[in-house]
This record gives C-alpha cells, sequence and structure tokens, in this order.
C-alpha cells in the first residue's frame, strides 16, 4: 500500500514539473513578443550605414585607386595580359555603384518610417556592413599582390582569382543592397515629385543591370579558375558595364527626367511606352535584354522577339538601357 | 478570502479614480464660435494707422503694408527695407481678412486651435505695434544710428508677427478645408466658383509660407545677398504675386480630382523640404560657414544632402516652386 502511493506521488510531481516547464516557456514566448512588439526597430542604422559607405566605398580613395592600378600595369606586363580588360572594368563598376550609393544616400534621410522601411532596412544595413568586411579582403590580396617578386605569374594568377571571388562577393552584397533599397524609394516616399515611373524604372533597372554582371562574374569563377589557361577564359562583362555605365549617366548623374516628370508630358509618355513593355511581353524585368548586350561592337543587345511590336514598346525599353549616339 | 476581496476592491477604485483624473485632465473642446475675435482683430489691426497702411506689393493690394518700414542713410533720407517682410505679411494677413467670415455660422465645432492662433497674433501685434510707434516717434529727434536701432527692434518684432500671421492663416485654411468637405466639394460636377478659388488660395498661401520658412526662418529675416539660392527664392515671391490678380480657368470635375491630386505631391515634396529647412540653416551656412558646404558638413553629415533638397524645391534649372508656378498659370488660373 506504501508502494502503490509512493507511485502516485511520484506521478503528480512530475505532472507538476511539466505544467511548470510549459508555463515558463509561455512567459518567454510572451517576453519575446512584447520585445518585438514594442522595442522600435533601428532603421536609422541602416541610413547611417548607407551614408559612412557611399563616402567610402571601394576605389573611391585615392590610395586604394593607386594601389589597384599598380595591380592592373603589374596584370597588363605578365603572361596575365587577357584579365586587363576585367580589372579595368572592376573600377568603372565600382565608380558606378558609388554612383548608385550616393544616388540612395541623398533620398534615404527621407524615407517615412513605414513597414516597407522596417522589413528592408537590416538587409541594406548588413548587406553594406558585409561590403565592408570584403572591401578589406580586397585591399588586402591587392598588398599582397603589389608585394610579390617579379616571376609569380602562377601565384599572381591565383591571387587574381581570388580577388576576383572577393569582387564577385562585394557586388553581390551590393546588388541585394540594392535591391532593399530600390524597395524603400518605391514605398517610402508616397506623394514627392521623385515617387514617379521614371524613377522606379531606373532603379529597377539599375539593380537588374547588377544582377546580370553579378550573375557573369559568378559564372566566370566556376569557368576560370586557378591553373586554367587563356583557352579556358570567357570574360563576357564587358559590354555590360560599358552600357551600364552610360546608363547611370542619362539616367542618375542627369536626372532631369525624374525631376521634371510630373510637369512634363514627353517625359510621361515616354516612360508609359517603356512601361507598356512590360505590361505587352509580361517579362518582370531587363535582365535577359541586358544579358544579351554584346560584348564588342556597339554593344548592341541582341535580345529578339518573335512577336510583332507594332507599338514600338520592345524599341523603347531597348533605348532606354542602351540609347547610344549616332 | 476576505483579504482578496479587499484588494479586488481597491484595486477597482484606484482603475475608477485614474479613469476619472484622467478625463479631467484631458483637453477640452473649445466650443465658441471665435468669429467675434477675428472681426475685432482685423479691425483692430487695420485702424492702427502707425503699423499698417492700404498699398500694393507686387500687385498685390493689401490693408496690411507694414508702414514705415524704412532705414535710414546717414544723409537721413529713407529705403524702404526688405520687401519680403511686406508681401509675405500681406498675403497671410490678406487670406485671413478673406476667409474668416467663412467659419461665422459654425457651431459645434472645437476651436481651440482658431482661438489659440488668434491669441498669438493679438500678442505680437501688441509688440510690433509698441516698435512700430517707438520708430516713428524717434524720426524725428534720433540720428540715423539710433533711428536705424529703432527700426532693427520693429523688423525683429514684424518677423514674429508675420510668423504668427501664416500661422493662424494656415490653421484657418486646415479648418475650413476639413469642417466645408472641401476636396469633396471640388469632384462634385458642380462646384461652386468661391469653393475652388478658396482652394487655390490655400495653395499659394502654402507656396508663400514655404518662401516664408526658407526667408524669414531659415534665413532669420537676413538678407543673405551672396546666397544664390536666397537671391532667386527673393525674387520668386513678386513673381508668386502675379498669380493673385489672374482669373480662375474654367474646370470639370475631372480637372480639379487632378489639381487636387497635383498638390498632393507638393504637399509630400514640401515635407521633405520642410525636414530639410528643420535640419539646414541657410543663415549659419552663409555667415557661420562662409557658404562652404564642406564646413557645414562637419556639423552635421547629412547637411549636403538637405542643401540639395532645399536647392531642388527653391532655386536651380528645373526647381519645384517654379514648375508649380507654370502649373497654377497653364492648369488653373486664365
Amino acid at each position: 500500500m506504501a508502494k502503490i502511493a509512493e507511485n502516485k506521488d511520484n506521478k503528480v510531481g512530475s505532472t507538476k514539473k511539466w505544467l511548470i516547464a510549459l508555463a515558463v516557456l509561455v512567459l518567454i514566448a510572451v517576453i519575446v513578443t512584447l520585445i518585438v512588439l514594442l522595442v522600435p526597430a533601428n532603421t536609422f542604422s541602416a541610413i547611417e550605414r548607407l551614408k559612412q559607405v557611399s563616402g567610402t566605398s571601394f576605389l573611391q580613395s585615392n590610395n586604394e585607386r593607386s594601389n589597384f592600378n599598380k595591380v592592373i600595369s603589374r596584370v597588363s606586363s605578365s603572361s596575365l595580359r587577357r584579365y586587363s580588360t576585367e580589372l579595368n572594368d572592376m573600377i568603372t563598376l565600382s565608380d558606378d555603384i558609388s554612383i548608385v550609393l550616393e544616388y540612395y544616400d541623398e533620398h534615404m534621410i527621407f524615407a517615412e518610417e513605414n513597414s516597407t522601411l522596417k522589413k528592408n532596412y537590416k538587409a541594406i544595413r548588413n548587406n553594406l556592413e558585409d561590403s565592408i568586411n570584403t572591401q578589406q579582403s580586397m585591399n588586402g590580396i591587392i598588398a599582397e599582390i603589389n608585394g610579390l617578386s617579379e616571376n609569380s605569374d602562377s601565384h599572381l594568377q591565383n591571387l587574381v582569382i581570388e580577388f576576383r571571388g572577393e569582387f564577385t562577393d562585394y557586388i553581390s552584397h551590393m546588388t541585394k543592397a540594392f535591391g532593399a533599397l530600390e524597395n524603400c524609394l518605391d514605398d517610402c516616399f508616397n506623394y514627392t515629385f521623385t515617387d514617379n515611373m521614371s524613377l522606379n524604372l531606373t532603379l529597377m533597372a539599375t539593380t537588374d543591370f547588377m544582377t546580370a554582371i553579378t550573375d557573369d562574374f559568378e559564372t566566370l569563377l566556376k569557368t576560370d579558375k586557378k591553373g586554367y589557361t587563356a583557352q579556358d577564359y570567357s570574360y563576357q562583362s564587358h559590354g555590360k558595364i560599358e552600357v551600364f555605365d552610360d546608363f547611370l549617366q542619362r539616367h542618375i548623374i542627369d536626372d532631369s527626367d525624374i525631376k521634371t516628370y510630373f510637369f512634363d508630358d514627353d517625359v510621361k509618355t515616354e516612360y508609359s511606352t517603356i512601361n507598356n513593355y512590360f505590361s505587352t511581353y509580361l517579362q518582370d524585368d531587363f535582365v535577359p535584354m541586358i544579358k544579351s548586350i554584346e560584348n564588342s561592337g556597339n554593344y548592341n543587345i541582341s535580345l529578339t522577339f518573335q512577336t510583332e511590336d507594332s507599338f514600338g514598346y520592345f524599341d523603347a525599353a531597348k533605348k532606354f538601357i542602351n540609347e547610344r549616339s549616332a | 478570502m476576505k483579504k482578496r476581496h479587499v484588494l479586488t476592491v481597491c484595486l477597482a477604485g484606484l482603475l475608477a479614480a485614474t479613469s476619472l483624473a484622467m478625463l479631467g485632465c484631458g483637453d477640452k473642446a473649445d466650443k465658441t464660435n471665435p468669429y467675434q475675435d477675428y472681426q475685432t482683430a482685423i479691425s483692430t489691426y487695420k485702424s492702427d494707422a502707425t503699423l499698417f497702411k492700404t498699398g500694393s506689393i507686387y500687385g498685390v493690394n493689401t490693408d496690411f503694408y507694414f508702414n514705415n518700414f524704412n532705414q535710414k542713410t546717414s544723409s537721413g533720407s529713407k529705403l524702404e527695407d526688405d520687401k519680403n517682410y511686406i508681401i509675405l505679411n500681406a498675403v497671410a494677413m490678406n487670406f485671413i481678412e478673406k476667409y474668416y467670415v467663412e467659419i461665422a455660422d459654425m457651431q459645434d465645432k472645437d476651436f481651440a486651435g482658431l482661438r489659440s492662433t488668434i491669441q498669438g497674433l493679438n500678442s505680437s501685434f501688441e509688440v510690433v505695434k509698441q516698435d512700430s510707434k517707438n520708430l516713428v516717434n524717434s524720426d524725428s529727434s534720433a540720428n540715423y544710428e539710433i533711428y536705424n536701432g529703432f527700426f532693427a527692434n520693429y523688423k525683429s518684432s514684424a518677423r514674429t508677427f508675420a510668423n504668427n500671421a501664416y500661422n493662424a492663416a494656415l490653421t484657418l485654411g486646415n479648418f475650413i478645408m476639413n469642417e466645408t468637405g472641401v476636396t469633396s466639394q471640388l469632384s462634385e460636377e458642380q462646384c461652386p466658383s468661391t469653393v475652388i478659388r478658396f482652394y487655390v488660395d490655400f495653395q499659394l498661401l502654402k507656396v508663400y509660407d514655404d518662401y516664408r520658412t526658407l526667408l524669414l526662418d531659415s534665413a532669420q529675416g537676413q538678407e543673405l545677398d551672396t546666397n544664390g539660392l536666397y537671391n532667386t527664392a527673393s525674387s520668386y515671391t513678386s513673381i508668386y504675386s502675379y498669380l493673385y490678380s489672374k482669373d480662375l480657368a474654367s474646370s470639370s470635375a475631372d480637372e480639379r480630382t487632378q489639381m487636387v491630386e497635383f498638390f498632393k505631391y507638393v504637399d509630400g515634396e514640401r515635407a521633405k523640404t520642410r525636414k530639410a529647412l528643420d535640419n539646414f540653416s541657410l543663415y549659419e551656412f552663409v555667415n557661420g560657414y562662409d557658404g562652404t558646404i564642406d564646413a557645414y558638413l562637419k556639423e552635421n553629415e547629412f547637411a549636403e544632402i538637405y542643401y540639395n533638397q532645399i536647392q531642388d524645391y527653391f532655386s536651380g534649372a528645373n526647381a519645384y516652386l517654379q514648375q508649380i508656378y507654370s502649373y497654377f498659370a497653364s492648369n488653373i488660373l486664365a
């Protein structure tokens, strides 16, 4: 009889412990929920990080540029001179990234703190912080290359490919940051004059250019590895980077379309036609068109459509990306 | 059991007492129509011939022209001072004078905001009235330096009065917009021309308030002759005045709806610019940092961004206020 009573006591004690554990778990869940709901999101941290990075991104300091130019000189006078165009394009692309960062930096301080900003600020901040770390890694490799002795082309190739890997990470972080920033500029500036179709299409195209170029570099990392020869090397980004640079000069440096959109019916018509391209052909973005930019000649867009376009939407979209002077 | 019962009763009592206290301490609505306050204020201001005269500035007629708004030269001759003070004040006071009558028959509204602004205006009137009197009294007896000292006081209190005039005018305008449903009336097929006129005058008032914020607040009411932004904005206060003499163009319900939509964007851009002006002092920029943005950046890392927004709004090739002027002239006014 005593044993049965003992067993009964043990069972009751065990149940009580489970109840206490459950109560503790519920309490923790309530506390965490309250913290998430009541502690405000530090969205300003993204804006501060953007301000910091926009002034100091890769190759914007004279020192960094000078050191990188030494790398290009070294590579150009070696058996690895096939990498020269790619390395020079990295300067152009880095300058273009700086232009885009500065453009977003000009606007984000005025962003409305709404749900879109709260959803995107971490992606902005974290990717920009990762870009700073990657920039430091790139500078480390640059210093190593510049410290190499004369006859070490195979070691030089290894370092250049390693550098390409870091650079690819860098532009990948920037692409993700731009995507999140684009979401904010679309949605955190309701009822301002710059909140218009020309801005939306320009920023969308900017992110798409970065996506296409990043994809190219990621492919290059797989196809040109340490010890590979010139026959294996196929660099496809030159045309895209040249066109991207020109695109930014026409639409970001000269942002008159964005600023006059509301007041100029011709500008409204132009961008409405470009926008109709997407409605008619149901394409999500410009990436396929950008990816088809040729590497030589006039950097033509080689993507064509079987569907007859009597309205000129496709031509308008092509011109938007790559209007070349005669 | 008894203890728990007592505790529950005490807690309930505390809760009830707290609720009553909060109700008691809350803002009480002011249901007394301040129409008479406006009427008295306008009549009093107009009757003070030392402070105000009837005049015309840049084509805008007003009974609230700052009288004796002059500096003296060493030879004793008088030069009319900063016309921006005169036009800015005239626009706000004209708006109050024209539209306070709209509240005459209103009942059962919360008039607290309106009353507060007219009281603020009355207080600053007393100060500027006395300063203008002191100036006039010093005219014959004092040398030009002492006269100009009195003028500095008059100018300072005139600035405060003009700022309060905008506070009063904008509060009145927002009150009428909300309480008479102006926006929904504008979208009706048959909309009275008086409603359209009010709406257009209110948008013009807000533009002038933009100039007031730049010239009287950010520039601290000082003429910054060395600054391109200041000069361009200053010149536009006269250009905008041409719009006051123009009649309304005829408009359909759709066109008026588009107009309302357009001014939502103006308000949005304005909010950005006000944030910039809250964080960037044009006076400090010119006088404290010698017009050098790099120097200002050391105090405020966003200074250049704010300055660019202010320039985009007020001056430069595609300045928004210049484009808004064209919109008024082409779409709204005949």
